[in-house]
């Protein structure tokens, strides 16, 4: 049984999302959590059509809304694996303020975005990351607004795990992902990719020759050290961190919320109700 | 129907809620039938609060407009309510505070002055004059004093000096006699259960096995949250306040699509942000029950006061074409049942189902019947997945097999148009083929309607009404001759069959609103011209004040 799924995706000849499904469905593959347990929750967008070339559950959702839905899904049935996903355009600018109150409520969940800087399926507006300068479509004398940071966001935000990959690597992704799923909590993972059709400052070159691993440029680097992972955040220029950036073990929502934290299945659960009983108090 | 009012008004924080609450269950224990309202500003502090009490010996589910009694802690509050005094009202305030005079009034008023706050200081608890005033009415009424005492108690359960103090101050109350003539009620035990419209709902979407809920606060639909908040310990609820109604929508139908019974509570704006989880609810066929109590707008409105205004745009909500089915209930009672058949038609017809409250239903507590818990509402419709399962499956009666991720068969769903299995496809002949199926459920929920509440539609004028108007057009139209009712609890879908026979009346839809929206959806629905009077001024219907409107129209 593998997650691939064999049919044609709707995306662009070249686009990233290819070798990215093929180290998602290999990273999935090597984990060893059945296909049933294991729900995809995206948004709109191309990214957001990753689940339709998948074989998973899913929940294929609204424009930006991802991160409720999943959210719920993994609320009302901790036994279920959930991976959110989509682009930036979805995550960080129609989703953003449900990523920051994701991060709050820290479910155990992985959060897969997919960033090349640009909105795709629109047609080539600037994203909530599209750097200050670039012309685009909608921008025709360049974006004048500050770019978002998202590992920076969440690094404020205390998300216990917030790494940095590149669909040019697909060692370096399954590292990750994988790394990601397996951390207890909400795990943010920025998927560098290009987008060949409107993005012609972020290509495959612009991010392979920038991007390097925090930990083989220094085996010392310590993602605990929430100081310095903020200020590696930062790093965006001739060179551009990636790996994973912070870690911090702490209690998710499952741990803490006093229905879950008893081991309840919520979706499962069916106690009856005793109306003579809960009745009685309005006499 | 013989029955007596009873006001107390104050200013928020000055106890006027525990004090009304604690006199209303006293009544209510005792042996009266008792409804009650509150009127209050979106304040926490300051601001005028009245609430009232109308005592009987068979239940009502409206309030009177003018009272018998008034309970006044504070002068400006009493001005504001001149208006509705009658000639025999009796106003109560406190001795050794400032007052109104006839000059401030300019008419006569039957006034007794009591130093509650004396009595309230010599009983050791100078904040205790409400309590001292609550002696005096239930004395009065004859209610015996184990009743309050109990309530006292458990107020102050654990303060044991200011428990006893209040007690003290009970006792004096009692010993106050207020020479006032009461009509004379029969009242003994009875079978009756006191709650209001949120504890109804909230209660009944217990009893349907609600497992989650999702909701953004705002005024009036926050009490059915935080009501199932402090139950979700004890029935394993997931309640989540989340950041906007978007997130609250998105989580519910989450949540639903993993195999629990969801909620949304909110009011009118919150429910403006939804619209696209209502239409996604519809799209991915998951059942999803969404609360919108309802207030005065447009925009914030008036967030404390009650109104009947949504009902058009619940009924098209959500962009696109698809079935809905919209309830209101008319009591608290009525809450609960409908609240439990609305978890039942989500999950049966797989689509987003609207409870139309108000404020005023929420707001007011009333003397009601056993709520009926009905075991079949639990039944969830969802199947166990076998080999080629598919979750849009094109079938006979329009209605696909709806499994939960984790089982056998993985369970795919997309907002974009699908084919069977749930892939995004833009394939034109599956695209018709869905919009059927999604649509010909309506046949299936026509089937699913109760009755229309019917009385004397021999009568030539005939008043329509939905939701928490019952009470008001139930009671007006037994006061006199000459007019019959039809109404409803069951808004959207309409079933024009209920209106056979009626076609020659003198039909008016009595509404809280301006338009006539109701008489609006009837007219479409079924051809027939219905004429409406509507009450837009955020308080609620009552006998008296459709009986001044019709008097307006000519009608009466």
């Amino acid at each position: 049984m593998t997650f691939f799924r064999e049919v044609d995706p709707a995306w662009c000849p070249g686009c990233g999302n290819f070798p990215l499904r093929k180290a998602l469905a290999d990273t999935l593959d090597s984990l060893e959590i059945p296909r049933e347990l294991l729900v995809m929750v995206t948004g709109i967008g191309q990214a957001a059509k990753m689940p339709h070339y998948l074989e998973l559950n899913f929940f294929n959702g609204l424009h930006g809304r991802s991160l409720p839905v999943a959210f719920a899904v993994k609320a009302v049935n901790p036994e279920l694996t959930v991976v959110a996903e989509s682009g930036d355009g979805d995550m960080y600018g129609e989703g953003g303020n449900h990523f920051i109150h994701g991060i709050r409520r820290n479910i155990d969940m992985t959060v897969l975005i997919h960033d090349n800087q640009i909105y795709g399926l629109t047609k080539g507006q600037g994203s909530p990351t599209t750097q200050r300068g670039q012309i685009t479509s909608s921008q025709l004398q360049g974006v004048i607004n500050e770019p978002l940071n998202p590992l920076a966001l969440a690094i404020t935000m205390d998300a216990p795990f917030v790494a940095r990959t590149f669909i040019g690597d697909s060692e370096h992704f399954r590292k990750i992902v994988s790394a990601a799923i397996a951390h207890r909590g909400f795990s943010v993972v920025d998927i560098m990719q290009p987008c060949v059709t409107f993005n012609k400052v972020n290509t495959f070159k612009y991010y392979k020759d920038r991007l390097y691993d925090v930990k083989d440029a220094d085996p010392g680097y310590d993602p605990r050290d929430k100081v310095r992972a903020f200020e590696k955040s930062l790093e965006w220029g001739d060179k551009i961190p990636m790996g994973v950036i912070y870690e911090k073990d702490k209690p998710s929502y499952l741990e803490l919320h006093p229905v879950l934290k008893k081991g309840i299945v919520p979706s499962k659960d069916r106690t009856a109700f005793e109306t003579d009983r809960e009745l009685e108090a309005f006499r | 129907m013989k029955d007596y009012v009873i006001a107390i008004s104050g200013e928020a924080g000055q106890g006027i809620n525990t004090t009304g609450d604690m006199l209303a269950l006293s009544l209510f224990r005792n042996g009266y039938c008792v409804f009650t309202d509150k009127s209050y500003h979106s304040r926490i502090r300051g601001g005028e609060y009245v609430y009232r009490i109308r005592i009987s010996e068979e239940p009502l589910f409206s309030m009177r407009q003018e009272f018998d009694l008034l309970v006044s802690l504070s002068k400006s509050t009493t001005l504001s309510q001149i208006e509705y005094f009658h000639e025999d009202t009796v106003l109560v305030f406190d001795s050794d505070s400032e007052h109104i005079t006839e000059e401030d009034t300019g008419v006569r008023l039957k006034k007794l002055d009591f130093p509650f706050k004396r009595i309230a200081r010599e009983a050791g608890e100078v904040r205790a004059q409400n309590i001292v005033s609550l002696g005096a009415i239930l004395s009065l009424l004859g209610v015996k004093i184990e009743i309050p005492q109990r309530l006292v108690r458990e107020a102050f359960e654990g303060k044991e000096e200011i428990m006893q103090a209040n007690l003290r101050a009970l006792g004096k109350g009692y010993e106050i006699s207020l020479s006032i003539v009461l009509p004379s009620f029969k009242v003994g035990e009875h079978d009756y259960y006191f709650m209001n419209g949120t504890e109804g709902a909230a209660l009944g979407a217990i009893a349907a096995g609600c497992k989650f809920l999702s909701a953004y606060p705002m005024t009036p639909g926050t009490g059915v949250m935080t009501f199932m908040a402090a139950n979700a310990l004890k029935h394993n609820i997931v309640v989540e306040q989340a950041e906007d109604e978007i997130a609250a929508i998105n989580m519910a139908i989450g949540a639903s699509y993993a195999g629990a019974r969801s909620l949304v509570t909110t009011s009118g704006g919150g429910f403006a942000l939804m619209q696209e989880g209502v239409s996604l609810a519809a799209m991915v066929e998951t059942p999803v029950v969404i609360v919108d109590a309802q207030r005065p707008a447009p925009a914030t409105g008036l967030p404390t006061r009650t109104a009947q205004e949504d009902l058009a745009f619940v009924v098209h909500s959500g962009h696109g074409e698809f079935v809905k089915y919209v309830v209101a209930p008319r009591t608290p009672k009525d809450a609960f049942e409908i609240t439990e058949k609305a978890f039942y038609i989500a999950d049966k017809y797989q689509i987003p189902v609207i409870i139309l409250l108000t404020e005023s239903l929420n707001d007011s507590s009333a003397t009601v019947e056993k709520p009926v818990h009905r075991e079949e509402y639990l039944e969830r419709f969802i199947v166990e997945p076998g080999e080629g399962y598919k979750r849009f499956k094109i079938t006979r009666d329009s209605i696909s097999p709806r499994a939960i991720p984790g089982g056998k068969a993985l369970v795919k769903v997309d907002s974009d148009e699908h084919d069977e299995e749930g892939h995004i496809t833009e394939d034109l002949k599956i695209r018709k083929a869905m919009v059927d199926k999604r649509m010909n459920k309506l046949s299936g929920l026509l089937g699913e309607l109760s009755e229309p509440l019917r009385y004397n539609l021999s009568a030539p004028v005939v008043l329509i009404g939905w939701g928490d108007s019952w009470g008001a057009i139930d009671e007006f139209c037994r006061s006199r001759d000459g007019f019959g009712y039809i109404h409803f609890n069951e808004v959207f879908p309409i079933d024009a069959s209920a209106f056979s026979g009626l076609e020659e009346k003198r039909l008016l839809a009595v509404e809280g609103n301006y338009t006539g929206q109701f008489a609006s959806l009837i007219g479409a629905v079924t051809g027939i011209k219905v004429e409406h009077v509507g009450k837009y001024d955020g308080r609620p219907l009552s006998a008296f004040w459709i009986e001044e409107a019709l008097r307006e129209e000519g009608i009466i």
